[in-house]
């Protein structure tokens, strides 16, 4: 009974509980609920273990052999090692908060048993796919992540405008995915073997061909950041707001967007030996940080504001990854997942006790909930980068890397980080401070079902803060073979950017207490809402798309149709011949038989009168008249 | 010999035939059928003696012929007399011509 021989049971019980659920629970929508929270209560338990363990410095696989081809034998294969266990973790801590929090914030959705089983399938999945041992394992747990991702933004699916949202998710990151299996299948080609030990050793002793590796790794950053949206996947995020609010907070912290950054990180020695790739990543994140804090920046509605935030956050661990640095890149996802998670459940109680997530429905809130606010400002100081505990605030790695890779990568981190410090400022302050609206004065403090586990989230951020800059920084760090970055010079700069952009944030929002924008940044709004015009460069590509698509149909109609229109044409013209020969000819001679013998049987019907003289008439008749023959012979010789 | 010839036996026996061809072909009641074709077949009878007599005295083989006429006449009138009798129970008469159920 340890974390080495039990750690498989961390996917498999979430999934048990969605399988339960599936075959016949949903209808007991609490039950479904119990089973799935236990389930996941089970794998933290689980997950723990094995963390300890992997501390230690033990190792444990378990393969199940899948299929082969070619001689090649693809396998399910899970394994135990220091990043699985800790994302395992993290994933199933901040899953089960979620987990008891969603209890009651969907108390009296009529669909709680499938909400239940679509989360246990999603957080196993995720699971699954931190545990993977083996690439093909890691690419089907990726398919289901989002696949649940669909399933759950659409959870609302009869609400309008939510089906479009799910449906927009999934193709993107679909899209992404097909370069991620292309990724996955010409490293499997490659290298014979999908087992991820094999590609990290393959990678660190430069088995791989330059090109290759430069096309391969390029093909698994695609992926990742079509899960983790960054730019040019980017806008399907935003619109995953239309799911329930645990949905989100899920989603947005320890599960889906974070498993882009997690394939890098698994990944790490191949994307070490692609420099090229590495430096694109790193750019590509700090493109999306600016584009996503800027977007948060004028944002109207508090979840897009988050959705916005995380989206920044992730280019920010692109940027720490890109940099060389994993455990920067790794520290923030963590903390992010936190933090974040604690966000969206404070933006669910707001939701529930305001009735919307529009800013003009809030303001003021910090009389009404106070609980509520305490734990989101714990979380908004958290993610604007202020020192909430003594530790160093999670993106000071990040940023000491950018420092240490580029300059000009540095700054523009350094225009991110004052980016997120406003936003978080002003987000803060436009739900919970200055003057209340009108459904915001009406608002209560939220059930204690909400606020118990909204307030455990965010005394965890704190202590994983800690956890992560002090305890497990540096254990972590030795058994990754990763340096933390730390330059106090950083520290310092990033600090005070920090508290400068959160004070004023603030400031801002005391002067002007009632508008919902800055004035000074109302002209460059609507270019920020349209994603600095990626929405237009999204519309555009559709149109062309459409056209291409429609001068396809028209080439199929041209050409395709008239062909089949022809032929349908000759058949049809063989066919009506035929039935006329068959109405005409056959039909006919049928019918006159029929017809000719029902007149013969009729001229015949006449001699059988029913009367016996007539018959014995005829018998004396023929008599007669055989022996008229016989005497006319007899005469005729 | 003396007495009638051959073709007075036969001229009878035709005449025989003719009287009882008409009464069975012209007959309602079936008894009054019946004694026609016993008139038929006794003028059948009269032929074949006459024939026996005149042409072959010493062969007696057409003896068994009128016997086995003799014969048929008795079972046929027995055989008609009851199929009759049955008739006209059912119907209170006995007349030929309406017995055309047979006919559809």
């Amino acid at each position: 009974m340890s974390g080495i021989t039990l750690f498989w049971l961390a996917p498999i019980l979430p999934l048990t509980a969605f399988a339960l659920t599936a075959v016949g629970l949903a209808r007991y929508g609490r039950l479904a609920a119990g089973l799935a929270i236990a389930a996941m209560a089970g794998s933290l338990v689980v997950s723990i273990l094995g963390l300890v363990a992997a501390a230690q410095g033990k190792r444990a696989l378990v393969s199940l052999p899948w299929l082969s081809i070619g001689g090649r034998v693809l396998s399910l294969a899970l394994w135990l090692d220091p990043l699985g266990a800790l994302m395992a973790t993290l994933v199933s801590v901040v899953g089960l908060i979620i987990f008891v929090y969603a209890a009651s914030y969907l108390a009296g959705d009529r669909h709680l048993g499938r909400f239940f089983a679509e989360f246990s399938l999603f957080t196993g999945s995720m699971l699954t796919l931190v545990l993977s041992a083996d690439l093909i394992t890691l690419f089907i747990a990726w398919e289901l992540v989002g696949l649940c991702s669909y399933l759950l933004i659409g959870f609302w699916f009869e609400r309008p405008r939510v089906p479009a949202a799910a449906s927009k998710a999934f193709f993107t990151t679909r899209l992404a995915d097909l370069a991620l299996l292309a990724g996955v299948l010409l490293l499997i080609g490659t290298l014979g073997s999908g087992r991820i030990d094999a590609v990290l050793t393959a990678s660190t002793h430069s088995k791989i061909a330059v090109g290759l590796l430069l096309v391969i790794a390029l093909l698994v950053f695609t992926g990742a950041a079509g899960k983790s949206a960054q730019i040019p996947f980017q806008g399907w995020l935003p619109d995953v707001m239309l799911g329930p609010t645990p949905v989100s907070a899920l989603l947005h912290s320890a599960t889906m967007v974070a498993v882009g950054v997690f394939l890098v990180a698994r990944l790490y020695p191949l994307f070490l030996a692609a420099g090229p790739v590495l430096e694109a990543v790193a750019w590509v994140g700090v493109f999306t940080a600016l584009l996503g804090g800027a977007a948060a920046l004028v944002e109207r509605d508090v979840k897009r504001t988050l959705a916005y935030s995380t989206m920044s956050q992730i280019g920010l661990m692109f940027v720490g990854l890109g940099s060389g640095s994993l455990l920067a890149g790794l520290l923030l996802l963590l903390a992010q997942a936190l933090y974040k998670a604690t966000l969206f459940l404070a933006a669910g109680t707001v939701d529930h006790a305001v009735e919307g997530t529009a800013f003009e429905r809030m303001g003021g809130l910090v009389k009404h909930m106070p609980f509520t606010a305490i734990a989101f400002a714990i979380a908004a100081a958290a993610l604007a980068g202020l020192p909430v505990t003594l530790a160093l605030p999670p993106k000071d790695p990040t940023l000491a890397a950018a420092w240490q890779a580029n300059r000009l990568l540095f700054a523009a981190v350094l225009v991110a980080s004052v980016f997120t410090a406003l936003y978080s400022a002003r987000m803060f302050g436009l739900v919970f401070l200055g003057h209340a609206s009108e459904p915001a004065q009406k608002a209560q403090e939220a059930k204690r079902g909400l606020l118990i586990p909204l307030l455990v989230m965010a005394g965890l951020i704190p202590l994983g803060l800690l956890a992560n800059a002090s305890i497990l920084g540096h254990p972590l760090a030795k058994l990754l073979h990763a340096p933390v970055p730390d330059l106090p010079a950083v520290t310092a700069l990033a600090l005070s950017v920090a508290v400068l952009g959160t004070a004023a944030g603030l400031w801002a929002r005391q002067v002007w207490p009632i508008v919902v924008n800055w004035p000074l940044l109302e002209p460059v709004a609507p270019v920020l809402r349209g994603e600095l015009g990626f929405k237009e460069l999204y519309y555009l590509l559709t149109r062309l798309f459409f056209w291409f698509v429609e001068a396809l149909g028209r080439f199929d109609r041209l050409v395709f149709d008239t062909f089949a229109q022809a032929l349908a044409g000759a058949t049809l013209a063989l066919i009506r011949a035929s039935a006329r020969f068959d109405a005409r000819r056959l039909d006919a001679a049928v019918r006159d038989l029929g017809r000719g013998i029902l007149v013969v049987g009729q001229r015949v019907r006449v001699f059988q009168s029913g009367r016996v003289e007539n018959y014995l008439l005829i018998v004396f008749l023929w008599g007669l008249g055989v022996i008229a023959i016989a005497v006319l012979a007899a005469v005729v010789r | 010999m003396n007495g009638p010839g051959l073709v007075a036996y036969l001229i009878v026996g035709a005449l025989l035939f003719g009287i009882g061809i008409v009464g069975v072909l012209s007959q309602r009641n079936a008894l009054m059928v019946l004694m026609s074709i016993e008139i038929l077949l006794n003028a059948a009878l009269l032929t074949l003696v006459a024939f026996w007599r005149f042409v072959g005295p010493n062969n007696f083989d057409a003896q068994v012929f009128a016997i086995i006429i003799f014969t048929i006449a008795a079972v046929e009138m027995a055989a008609g007399l009851g199929l009759f009798l049955l008739v006209f129970r059912q119907r209170g008469n006995a007349n030929v011509d309406e017995l055309k159920e047979l006919k559809r």
